[in-house]
């Protein structure tokens, strides 16, 4: 039993040991000490973190005056601090901003005010001016950009009779300008049930990939369209989730639940998604994650990002972060030590890694919703809610793993 | 008073995009009116927590509460709460803090459902019970409720006992 138990224990260290990145330590983003403020890093798609050009943005929502508004705080190239938080909402209440970098410390940010929503560049030199994208009963927005391809947003907006997810392509200008193209629909005509929590990517000049949470079977899926003509028309929609349903319940219910999908960058032509699955519903969510290329775009067959000592708990706030090199890297929180930390698993030739607790992302507190970007080298960037339990004020932290995997 | 109306505005909005399914004729409040509802009215809270499709919620509604005499006592009883665990729609702890109808599920550890929850009027759990249930079983935790039987017992000790 002794001897089962230094196997597993020396196991355990040699999975550490093999992470591809080595963790700086962790940094605050949020300076704010407000005794009662609760930060929240909950965008759609958590898009809540991006790098550009050597610059790391983390935006996110609290409340430090009383009203919920969005922030951005940025760290300069070879900088080991955070600014200071520079407000990026109105007046209003706002919730959920999502960030992307577009390349030389720019980038452009999005949210959720009154019902509308809205976006603004950042950079250097400040904020830009923010426009409307979409002027009424709009939420959930998120963000994808490639260099090839562009800038696009994505949002649930009220339909006729239910929520349905548009599209628009975002133009930068010079001087911190921003403007927005036509929204689309993504399914045109009608549909049978509410479009939720969009996420995109970017692929190829006039390519990208639209995944989001679909109610029309009467549970929700994740379903996903690609556009090939710059995101004026997307194709029908395509399963992403394998519908797991065996029946057994005698008519009762419509089938298992997801929640939450999160789109990246994956390979030079790719998209990786990965997601909350109830499939196995006695034991809550699992992670798990799928990958799509080709012409059409369908997602290939799910994978189960966790590893088996997560199976009996559950998992929530599932990131990917990946990039054009093909790494890939997947967070979540789970309690599976006694209290929420920050879990990675990365996936090799081999498949899915053994789940790392992220050294300053774990350990005693609560460490939870994690944001994760990849940057071209492969470093991992990392920022979370960080509080004394589930329900105290909070603040959000940073760290950077450094790539010392092969070299791509 | 701006504040207050754009705050209506988005909680009206995401009302609307979150599609729950309570039990029929029930008149289930969200979670943050139902603690309202309950420090107003000193009633214990029921708790529900459900999923959009979910097979045991669907049982449960359709072969336990849909009992008349069910639905009357529990209507008198309690401050009804219902929550979507997969729903986005915005609710306001007594902190303050704004999350959302998922994230409460989250702190609630809410990861299989259906999850009912007995809470005092202030908010303290008093039991938590998992899974589908029974008209009977819901009129037993009834008696532990209204006997104030969690003064002096777990709810497993009072079931355990009862005759």
């Amino acid at each position: 039993m002794r001897g089962l138990w230094a196997f597993s224990l020396m196991l355990i260290c040699l999975a550490t040991v093999a992470a591809p990145w080595v963790f700086d330590p962790p940094i605050l983003v949020s300076h704010d000490p407000a005794e009662h403020a609760f930060f929240h890093l909950e965008s759609a798609g958590r898009k809540s973190i991006a790098v550009s050009g050597g610059w790391v943005a983390v935006t996110w929502e609290d409340n430090r005056d009383g009203v919920s508004r969005c922030y951005v705080a940025v760290k300069a190239p070879g900088k080991n601090v955070f600014g200071a938080e520079i407000r990026v909402s109105g007046e209003h209440e706002a919730f959920e901003p999502a960030i992307v970098g577009l390349g030389q410390g720019r980038f452009t940010v999005a949210w959720e005010e009154a019902g509308q929503i809205q976006a603004r560049m950042l950079a250097a030199d400040g904020l830009g001016k923010s426009i409307i994208l979409a002027p009424a009963e709009a939420a959930q927005v998120s963000l994808g950009y490639a260099q090839a391809g562009g800038l696009f947003a994505v949002w649930s907006g009220k339909g006729k009779a239910f929520w349905r997810v548009r599209a628009a392509r975002l133009l930068p200008g010079a001087s911190g300008a921003l403007k927005a193209g036509r929204a689309s629909v993504i399914e045109p005509g009608k549909i049978e049930g509410d479009q939720s929590y969009p996420s995109v990517a970017v692929v190829d000049a006039k390519k990208l990939v639209v995944a989001w949470e679909d109610r029309r079977a009467g549970h929700t899926r994740i379903l996903s369209s690609v556009s090939q003509d710059g995101g004026a028309r997307f194709a029908a929609p395509q399963p992403v989730n394998d519908a797991i349903w065996r029946g057994q319940m005698g008519g009762f219910g419509r089938g298992t639940g997801v929640m939450r999908v999160v789109l990246s960058n994956y390979g030079p032509h790719g998209v990786a998604a990965v997601w909350a699955d109830k499939r196995d519903f006695l034991a809550g969510y699992d992670v798990y994650a799928a990958f799509a290329s080709g012409p059409a775009y369908k997602f290939g067959a799910n994978e189960k990002a966790q590893d088996d000592f997560g199976n009996e708990i559950a998992q929530w706030h599932p990131a990917i972060g990946a990039n054009r090199q093909g790494t890939v890297a997947v967070v979540w929180d789970d309690d599976r030590d006694g209290t929420p930390d920050i879990w990675l698993a990365w996936r090799s030739a081999s498949g899915w890694s053994d789940n790392l607790a992220v050294p300053g992302a774990s350990g005693p507190g609560v460490q939870s919703d994690p944001a994760i970007v990849l940057d071209d080298a492969n470093n991992l960037h990392l920022a979370w809610v960080e509080k004394a339990d589930l329900n105290s004020p909070s603040r959000i932290r940073y760290v950077m793993g450094r790539w010392v995997g092969e070299k791509k | 008073m701006l504040r207050m109306l754009s705050g209506c505005l988005g909680m009206l909005l995401l009302s609307q995009l979150a599609l729950a399914e309570p039990p029929d004729g029930y008149p289930f409040v969200s979670f943050d009116a139902g603690l309202r509802l309950a420090k107003e009215q000193k009633r214990p809270i029921f708790l529900y927590f459900g999923r959009f499709g979910c097979g045991w919620c669907d049982k449960t509604n359709k072969e336990a509460f849909s009992d008349a005499a069910l639905r009357k006592l529990y209507t008198k009883n309690y401050v009804l709460v219902y929550v979507d665990s997969e729903s986005g729609k915005r609710l306001r702890l007594p902190s303050g803090e704004r999350i959302t109808e998922a994230d409460l599920g989250v702190r609630y550890k809410a990861f299989a459902t259906p999850l009912f929850l007995f809470m005092l009027p202030d908010g303290t759990e008093i039991a938590r019970i998992p899974g589908v249930k029974t008209t009977q079983d819901f009129l037993d935790y009834d008696r532990y409720m209204s006997g104030a039987y969690y003064k002096s017992q777990t709810l497993m000790q009072f079931l355990a006992g009862k005759s």
